[in-house]
């Protein structure tokens, strides 16, 4: 199901190539991945689980939760929500835990290579694309690692107008600013792009990197600044792992960026900023949202967000949560319920919506494995979302060749990421004499910026937070 | 104070199978004092692989023994002993006529190794590239068991008796009496009396050593190991070891992960450092995908290091040494999980009865005092 009469996004007829899906022929169009692909033609079901042979569908949409692993021209575990369909592909469904394929070519000699950068960053969304810039500007060589087939993280998939002041980029739509940012990433002649690009480790030698399942790349930074970002966080509730449940990224991604309607009526669970951005966007793409269920007794995102979702009639309920979702192989429906304020459900306010999507905006953790295995110093900071390494204000870590941007140091939003990757990324040049001479004076007004977008009671739980894992 | 009749510093799988002979044998009043938590040293790093093809007469009559006590514990404790053979590649008529007499040697003994053909061997593991195979040898009675799984058995079953298991528990001094002897043995969480103390301690034992004035002849080397993400189980049922990749081993755990390594290199430094290295996932990932192709599609999940402990001779120190009532069961150089059993069993009798019909002899760690080193048993899998 494709979306049509986006009243923000057009998706501009591209060339139509045809893959083979469990023998049969299907189209995608150049540019999608295997999941939208499939998703565009009614197959939810990717995969069974390993263990106990459970449907498994699209979740994150961004490579981190392995929910949609299939097996492409006989390669296992293919994540195919960031594969790029291609002409006479060959997918196939696992039903449980693959097959080692009996035969195989062997590894070529040439398939790793040992390579020196100025700058490493890692991830390409709001943060990682500041931050190389800001380093590429100052004269170092940036090399900016993805997973994704494509640059711009969660900000390409924005579709409402920011807020606050204008040198801010308020006004401005997050797709706009994430499509100038990878415009200008791109054109930059100090920055290499490496795209389908795993960082799998931060070793004592060097970070490792597998590109495409191909190639293996020892790389060797002066400096290393992860903006790997955050995963979605899930609840627990029967049927959780149904396909048909998404995290509200996943779902943003699907719609978004490759224009595929993730089915006709859907629940949101969760009404923080992210769960009332979805549920909107979710209406521009012409889906009937039934409610939004908010566990909490306040709405926690803006009153503009909710505002605008309330006029297209959709009830926020809070103190509601999700009972079960209802189906047998996908989403059929969801049972939600009221819990007073014991957090006991009142058993006659139970209800069934019968909706092929529930969406979780449920909270999300930030992605942190990689400054782990680095060995930089992590503290556990509910609000922040999980583990967030101890970090200077120019956003280094206990590792001083390590630096932290965006969600990976605590979960806000993309404005502070790209504030956060601005300051990494230049202090980064300052650190390796390449500056320009104008990096701290961006450091300084960034530093201003943020302290301004953090101002007001809204944030002061948030504040807190950042100042309890602030060295220095 | 309390007063124990044996005091075992380990809660690896040495120390715990030595607790649990005592306890067959009618010493109840034992304590285990594991530092961390059981299995968190050597134990639970390991390779899973228990094999009886070795190339020495007492080591082959350990293992021998060691595989009817595996399969013996895993009904009793609860775990399962899989004996899904080693399977050794051949690549040339030299490698391949050394392991034809080892094999007449385990088969003199009772140990049923056979030599196969490479076609054979490909019966076994479909994956396998056999094209530049001249044979393999397989002892189908060699097998593999989940470490994770041994030591929660053992923990589980001395809830039952009088075994005292305490994790956390960091011994801090050994007192020695007057005249040599053992008095008491202090952790961070009180104290106890014993005349027996036994120090399994793997990578750890030269400081219990040191406790008791001993310089004891055992150095740590890092060992890696990797896991793959979880393919179809039964796929690669043998433990299958490639002297010519880098002594590399690899088999399947039974929820489908690959897991294995390769020998550690010549030039590494004893050391208690256990960071993995990028050095190692390369070696290991070329020696794996010779062995066999398809491998190149396996992501590595997870790669961690752990100890070899390892003595002058590449043998396990077995005994009691130098202070009456010490017992030393360490040092055995990378295949002390899977002996662990014989250990236990053998070590169980020198306490209570002073004798044992295991070549235990063989492993006296006076040997290396008086510069009886051993010929090396094959450190791998």
């Amino acid at each position: 199901m494709r979306v049509k009469d986006h009243p923000v996004l057009s998706f501009p007829e591209r060339e139509e190539i045809t893959f083979t899906y469990q023998g049969k022929e299907v189209t995608a169009r150049q540019g999608e991945t295997i999941a939208a692909a499939l998703h565009n033609h009614g197959v939810l079901e990717l995969s069974k689980s390993g263990d106990k042979l459970r449907p498994r569908g699209l979740f994150c949409s961004i490579g981190k939760c392995s929910s949609c692993l299939m097996t492409v021209d006989g390669v296992p575990n293919v994540r195919t929500c960031i594969t790029l369909a291609q002409e006479g592909m060959v997918v196939e469904k696992q039903e449980g835990f693959p097959d080692l394929p009996r035969e195989a070519e062997p590894l070529e000699p040439s398939s790793t290579e040992t390579r020196e950068t100025d700058v490493l960053v890692i991830g390409g969304g709001p943060a990682g694309l500041k931050a190389s810039l800001t380093a590429a500007d100052a004269g170092g060589d940036v090399t900016l690692v993805d997973e994704n087939p494509f640059l711009g993280g969660q900000l390409i998939k924005q579709t409402h107008k920011f807020f606050g002041s204008s040198d801010l980029d308020a006004g401005t739509r997050g797709i706009a600013i994430g499509d100038d940012l990878v415009g200008a990433v791109k054109a930059h002649e100090n920055i290499e792009e490496m795209t389908g690009t795993s960082a799998v480790g931060v070793y004592k030698e060097a970070v490792g990197l597998y590109k495409n399942m191909e190639k293996f790349v020892k790389l060797n930074p002066g400096k290393l600044i992860v903006a790997t970002g955050a995963t979605e966080k899930m609840i627990p509730f029967p049927n959780n792992d149904l396909p048909g449940v998404y995290g509200a990224g996943g779902i943003q991604t699907l719609m978004n960026v490759h224009g595929v309607k993730p089915g006709k009526s859907a629940v949101i669970v969760g009404a923080g900023n992210v769960g009332l951005i979805v549920t909107y966007q979710l209406l521009q793409a012409g889906v009937d949202v039934q409610a939004v269920v908010e566990v909490a007794p306040e709405i926690g995102g803006y009153f503009v967000h909710a505002a605008k979702i309330r006029r297209f009639g959709v009830p926020i309920l809070t103190c509601h949560t999700v009972l079960e979702v209802v189906g047998e192989e996908r989403v059929e429906g969801v049972r939600i319920g009221e819990i007073d304020e014991n957090s006991e459900l009142l058993q006659e306010s139970t209800q069934y919506l019968d909706v092929g999507i529930v969406g979780l905006s449920v909270g999300l953790s930030p992605s942190y494995k990689l400054l782990a295995h680095a060995g930089c110093e992590l503290q556990l900071n509910p609000v922040l979302g999980g583990y967030v390494p101890i970090r200077d204000q120019r956003m280094r870590t206990t590792r001083d060749d390590v630096y932290v941007a965006g969600d990976a140091s605590g979960i806000e939003e993309a404005t502070s990421a790209m504030l956060e990757g601005t300051i990494a990324g230049a202090d980064a040049a300052i650190e390796l004499g390449v500056g320009g001479g104008r990096e701290e004076e961006k450091i300084d007004d960034c530093l201003n910026k943020l302290k301004d977008l953090r101002a007001g009671p809204y944030y002061r739980e948030l504040r807190k937070s950042i100042q309890g894992v602030e060295i220095g | 104070m309390k007063s124990r009749d044996v005091i075992i510093i380990g809660g690896g799988s040495t120390g715990l199978s030595i607790a649990y002979y005592l306890s067959k044998f009618g010493v109840d009043d034992v304590s285990v004092l594991e530092m961390n938590y059981v299995g968190s040293g050597s134990t639970g790093r390991c390779g899973t692989g228990i094999r009886a093809q070795f190339a020495d007469e007492a080591t082959i009559k350990m293992m021998k023994h060691a595989e009817g006590e595996w399969r013996e514990l895993a009904e009793e404790i609860g775990f399962e002993f899989r004996q899904t053979g080693y399977l050794y590649l051949h690549h040339t008529e030299e490698e391949l006529n050394q392991y034809r007499q080892i094999k007449e040697l385990q088969n003199s003994l009772g140990v049923p190794t056979e030599i196969l053909t490479p076609t054979e061997a490909r019966e076994l593991c479909e994956p396998l590239d056999v094209s530049k195979l001249t044979g393999a040898s397989y002892n189908p009675e060699d097998g593999k068991a989940h470490p994770f799984e041994v030591v929660t058995g053992f923990k589980k079953y001395f809830q039952e008796g009088n075994v005292e298991l305490r994790e956390n528990v960091k011994v801090v001094e050994v007192e020695l009496r007057k005249e040599g002897r053992l008095k008491k043995v202090e952790t961070a969480d009180g104290t106890y009396e014993t005349e027996v103390l036994v120090n399994a301690a793997g990578g750890w034992a030269p400081a219990v050593g040191e406790m008791m004035g001993l310089d004891l002849p055992v150095e740590p080397y890092r060992h890696q190991a990797i896991i793959t993400e979880p393919f179809k189980p039964g796929t690669i049922e043998p433990m299958v070891i490639s002297m010519k990749h880098e002594s590399a081993y690899l088999t399947q755990t039974e929820r489908g992960g690959i897991i294995g390594g390769v020998g550690t290199p010549e030039d590494e430094r004893p050391t208690y450092d256990t960071t993995e290295t990028l050095d190692f996932e390369e070696r290991v990932s070329r020696a794996f995908t010779a062995i066999i192709p398809s491998l190149k599609y396996a992501r590595i999940l997870r790669h961690w290091a752990g100890y070899y402990a390892t003595s002058p001779d590449g043998n396990p120190l077995l005994g009691e040494y130098k202070v009456p009532g010490h017992y030393l069961a360490a040092g055995y150089s990378g295949h002390g999980y899977m002996m662990a059993p014989s250990v236990g069993e053998g070590i169980a009798e020198l306490i209570t009865s002073g004798e044992t019909e295991l070549p235990l002899d063989y492993y006296d760690p006076e040997r290396i005092d008086r510069g009886e080193l051993r010929d090396a048993a094959v450190q791998m899998g």
